[in-house]
C-alpha cells in the first residue's frame, strides 16, 4: 500500500524537472516510537519535500515525539473547527464584512508555531485567524473580534485585519504591505540585539507587489534576521498562479536571497523547514531566507467567493481527500501506533467542544459602547484636545 | 491516499460502540445567507436525499437567491438525516432549519424536526430587545455629545493652545501663539462659517488695515458690457417694410442713374455671351467692351433715338 502510494504520488507531478510533492502522508517511520510519549523518535520525510535555491535542503530525518504529534493534531483540528465556525457564523449573518478563512492551510500555521519561540515575531495578511490564536490570542478573542463584540482582541473595533498580540503584528488589509513592515520588525530586532527571527508572510498573489522586492533588497543589504514566507495556495483571489506570475517558483524570486520550497501540507516537513529557517537567520546569522509553502485552500478567497468559478469542484474535492493536512497527520498517528482512532476521535470532540464554547462566549459578549468610538485612537495621555467624528457636529473633547 | 481500510471498519465499529450516542450527533442545517444582502431564498433542489452520506465539500443542495442559484457545500462528513423543507419551497428565511444532518452510523429512523418556531421566535425577540436597548442607549449617548460642541469652548489660558469655537487654520494658530492673543473668541471671524482668517487676526493686532488689507476687487466690467448691447434685434413688420422700400429706392436710383462703370454694350452677341459657355470667340468679347465704356457713357441714348 505504501509503495502504491509512492507510485501514485510521483505520477501526479509534471515530471520534467523533479518537482515538489504535496501529499500530506508520505513521511516514513524510521524507528519504532518509544512508549514514553515525550521521547523523540526519528521519521524520514519524502525526498521531494523540499526544493532549494542557493542553499542546502534541510535534513530529511526529523525527530518527533508522540506528544508533539498529538498536540499538532489537536491544534490543527481546533483551527479547522474555528474557521468552520466562522464560516457558519458568516452564513448566519452574525459576522459581516470581510472574512478570509484558512481551511486547508492549517499545517502552515501550526507548523510555523511548532518551529519558533514565543518571542519570535510574525506578521501576515488577512488570512490570519489561526496565526492570531497560536501566537498568544484566544479563540474567543478572534471570534469575538469577527463578531464585533467587546471580548474581541481589538474590542470588536477592528475585525480580522486588525488583530494583534505582543508577538503577532496582524492582520493587515493592504495586499503585500506587511512584507516591508516585517522587514522593519526584523530591523528592530537586530537593532535591539535580540536573538529572534521575524517571519513575514504573504501570498502568491502578493508576491508580485513592488514593495515585496524592496523589502528583499533592504533585508539582504543589511543582513536582517527576516524569513519571508510565501504561502502559495495556487490562487491569488480568483487568478491562478500561472496566470498571474511569469515565474511561479516563488522561492527563487528572492534573487540573491536563498530560497526553499516546502510541502506545506505535511506538518512535519513544514516544521522542519521553519526550524531550518530559524537556524539560518538567528543562529548562523546568514541574513534573510525565503520560504515557499505549497499549500491549498478549500474555501474561496473570502466568504463572498464560492471558490468554484475559477477551479473545478473536483479539484477541491481531490485535494480534500488526498492532500488534507489533518488527514495526513491522522494517518501518521495511526500508522505509527502513536494513538488509536478512538483517541483521535476524542481529540476531535474536544476541539469541537472548545470552539463551540468559545463561540457561545463570544456571542454572549455585548457590542462595543458608543464611547468606545473615541478610545484606542491615540495612546492614552497623548490625545489631541478634540476629535472629529462621523459628522461635522460630532466632536468629542478629551 | 487510500481511505478504504478506515471507512470499512469505522462505521461498523461506530455502530457497535455509538448506538447510544445517536441523538447527540444531530446537527441542524440552517438556511445559509449566500451573500451579505440575502434575507431569504428558495430551495432549488436537494442533491442528497435522506440516508445519503456525504463528505466535506460535497454539494448538499442548491439555493436560489434573487441573483443566482448557488450550491451549498457540506462542512463535515455525515449522513442526511431528514429534509425538512422540500424542493421548490420559496421564501425560506435565512436561519430557518431546513434539514437535519447526522454523523455516519447514526440511527436516523425516527428523527423529528426541532421545535423551531418557539426557539426562533425567542431568538428574534431577544435580538429585537437587544437592538432596541442598544439603540436607546445610543440615542442617549448621542444627545450629550452634540450639546458639548454647541456649548462655548473653553477660554484659553496663556500657556495653553488657543482655541476657538471654529477650527483654526495653521497660519492663524501660529499668529495667535506668536502674539500671545489671550481671547481669540473676541476676534470677529470673516471666513467661511465664521472661521478666523489670518487677515482678521492681523487687523485685530493692528498690523493690517482690515481683514482683506489692500486687496481691491476689480471694477465691474460695465464698459465692456455696453458695446455688446448693440445686439441685432430681429426685424419686425415696419422695419422689414422700411428695408424693402429703401432697397427698392436704391435699385431704382441705380437704374435711373447708372454708375459710370456699367458697360452698356447693346450688342446682341454680348448679351448672349452672358449665357453661353465661354468659347475662345466669346472670351475675346468681354475684353473689347472693357476699353469701350469710357467714351460711351454719355451717349447711352444714342442707340435709342
Amino acid at each position: 500500500m505504501a509503495s502504491l502510494a509512492r507510485l501514485r504520488v510521483s505520477r501526479r507531478l509534471p515530471q520534467l524537472a523533479r518537482g515538489i510533492q504535496t501529499s500530506a502522508d508520505t513521511t516514513q517511520l524510521q524507528d519504532a516510537p518509544p512508549s514514553e510519549s515525550s521521547q523523540p523518535f526519528t521519521v524520514k520525510l519524502h525526498e521531494d519535500s523540499f526544493r532549494a535555491h542557493n542553499c542546502d535542503k534541510p535534513e530529511l530525518d526529523v525527530q518527533v515525539s508522540k506528544d508533539q504529534l498529538l498536540g499538532w493534531y489537536k491544534q490543527m483540528q481546533t483551527m479547522r473547527r474555528m474557521e468552520m465556525a466562522a464560516d457558519a457564523l458568516y452564513k448566519a449573518k452574525l459576522i459581516r464584512g470581510f472574512c478570509h478563512l484558512a481551511i486547508g492551510q492549517e499545517a502552515v500555521s501550526v507548523g510555523l508555531e511548532a518551529g519558533i519561540t514565543p518571542e519570535d515575531r510574525v506578521i501576515t495578511a488577512y488570512r490570519c485567524h489561526p496565526f492570531a490564536v497560536l501566537r498568544g490570542g484566544s479563540i474567543k478573542g478572534v471570534i469575538g473580534e469577527l463578531l464585533g463584540r467587546q471580548v474581541g482582541m481589538s474590542h470588536g473595533k477592528g475585525g480580522s485585519m486588525h488583530i494583534f498580540t505582543p508577538s503577532f503584528f496582524g492582520g493587515n488589509g493592504i495586499v503585500g504591505a506587511q512584507v516591508p513592515v516585517g522587514a522593519g520588525i526584523a530591523f528592530a530586532q537586530k537593532y535591539l540585539e535580540k536573538d529572534t527571527a521575524t517571519f513575514a508572510l504573504y501570498g502568491d498573489g502578493a508576491s508580485n507587489q513592488g514593495q515585496v522586492f524592496e523589502a528583499f533588497n533592504m533585508a539582504k543589504l543589511w543582513n536582517l534576521p527576516c524569513v519571508f514566507v510565501c504561502e502559495n495556495n495556487k490562487y491569488g483571489m480568483g487568478t491562478s498562479a500561472e496566470r498571474s506570475s511569469s515565474n511561479t517558483e516563488y522561492f527563487t524570486r528572492g534573487d540573491k536571497i536563498p530560497g526553499l520550497q516546502v510541502n506545506g501540507m505535511d506538518i512535519i516537513a513544514t516544521k522542519q523547514a521553519v526550524e531550518y529557517a530559524r537556524q539560518w537567520t538567528v543562529a548562523e546569522k546568514k541574513g534573510p531566507l525565503l520560504l515557499e509553502f505549497v499549500t491549498y485552500r478549500y474555501g474561496g478567497h473570502s466568504m463572498s467567493d464560492p471558490g468554484t468559478t475559477y477551479r473545478t469542484r473536483e479539484e477541491v474535492q481531490r485535494m480534500r481527500s488526498t492532500q488534507d493536512p489533518i488527514r495526513g497527520l491522522q494517518r501518521y498517528i495511526e500508522e505509527w501506533g502513536v494513538a488509536s482512532e478512538q483517541e483521535l476521535k476524542q481529540l476531535d470532540k474536544e476541539a469541537k467542544a472548545t470552539v463551540d464554547a468559545a463561540v457561545e462566549e463570544a456571542k454572549a459578549s455585548p457590542e462595543p459602547l458608543v464611547k468606545d468610538l473615541w478610545t484606542d485612537i491615540y495612546y492614552k495621555g497623548t490625545e489631541p484636545p478634540f476629535m472629529r467624528g462621523r459628522e461635522r457636529e460630532e466632536i468629542h473633547h478629551y | 491516499m487510500s481511505t478504504l481500510p478506515r471507512t470499512a471498519a469505522g462505521p461498523l465499529l461506530r455502530r457497535m460502540l455509538h448506538q447510544t450516542h445517536a441523538r447527540r450527533a444531530i446537527t441542524n442545517l440552517e438556511m445559509p445567507a449566500m451573500s451579505p444582502t440575502m434575507t431569504e431564498g428558495g430551495i432549488a433542489s436537494w442533491k442528497k436525499q435522506k440516508g445519503d452520506s456525504f463528505t466535506a465539500g460535497d454539494v448538499l443542495l442548491e439555493i436560489e437567491t434573487d441573483k443566482a442559484t448557488i450550491d451549498v457545500e457540506a462542512q463535515d462528513d455525515g449522513v442526511m438525516g431528514m429534509i425538512i423543507v422540500p424542493d421548490g419551497t420559496k421564501n425560506v428565511v435565512v436561519g430557518k432549519v431546513i434539514a437535519l444532518l447526522a454523523e455516519e452510523g447514526d440511527d436516523i429512523s425516527n428523527l423529528q424536526p426541532p421545535p423551531e418556531d418557539a426557539s426562533s421566535r425567542q431568538k428574534q425577540q431577544q435580538q429585537q430587545e437587544s437592538e432596541s436597548k442598544a439603540s436607546s442607549s445610543q440615542s442617549q449617548d448621542s444627545k450629550p455629545s452634540p450639546s458639548t460642541p454647541s456649548a462655548p469652548s473653553k477660554d484659553t489660558h496663556s500657556s495653553g493652545t488657543p482655541s476657538h469655537s471654529r477650527p483654526l487654520f495653521p497660519s492663524v494658530h501660529r499668529l495667535l501663539l506668536e502674539h500671545d492673543v489671550s481671547k481669540p473668541s473676541e476676534i470677529k471671524g470673516t471666513g467661511v462659517r465664521g472661521m478666523l482668517t489670518k487677515g482678521d487676526v492681523l487687523a485685530y493686532l493692528g498690523m493690517a488695515s482690515g481683514p482683506t488689507g489692500t486687496y481691491k476687487e476689480a471694477p465691474p466690467p460695465a464698459a465692456q458690457a455696453q458695446p455688446k448691447k448693440e445686439e441685432y434685434k430681429p426685424l419686425d413688420g415696419p422695419a422689414l417694410r422700411r428695408l424693402i422700400a429703401s432697397t427698392m429706392l436704391q435699385n431704382s436710383i441705380k437704374t435711373r442713374n447708372p454708375s459710370p462703370e456699367s458697360p452698356v454694350s447693346a450688342n446682341f452677341d454680348s448679351v448672349l455671351a452672358d449665357y453661353l459657355p465661354s468659347t475662345p470667340a466669346s472670351s475675346s468679347k468681354p475684353q473689347t467692351p472693357a476699353p469701350l465704356p469710357a467714351p460711351k457713357t454719355t451717349n447711352w441714348l444714342d442707340g435709342l433715338f
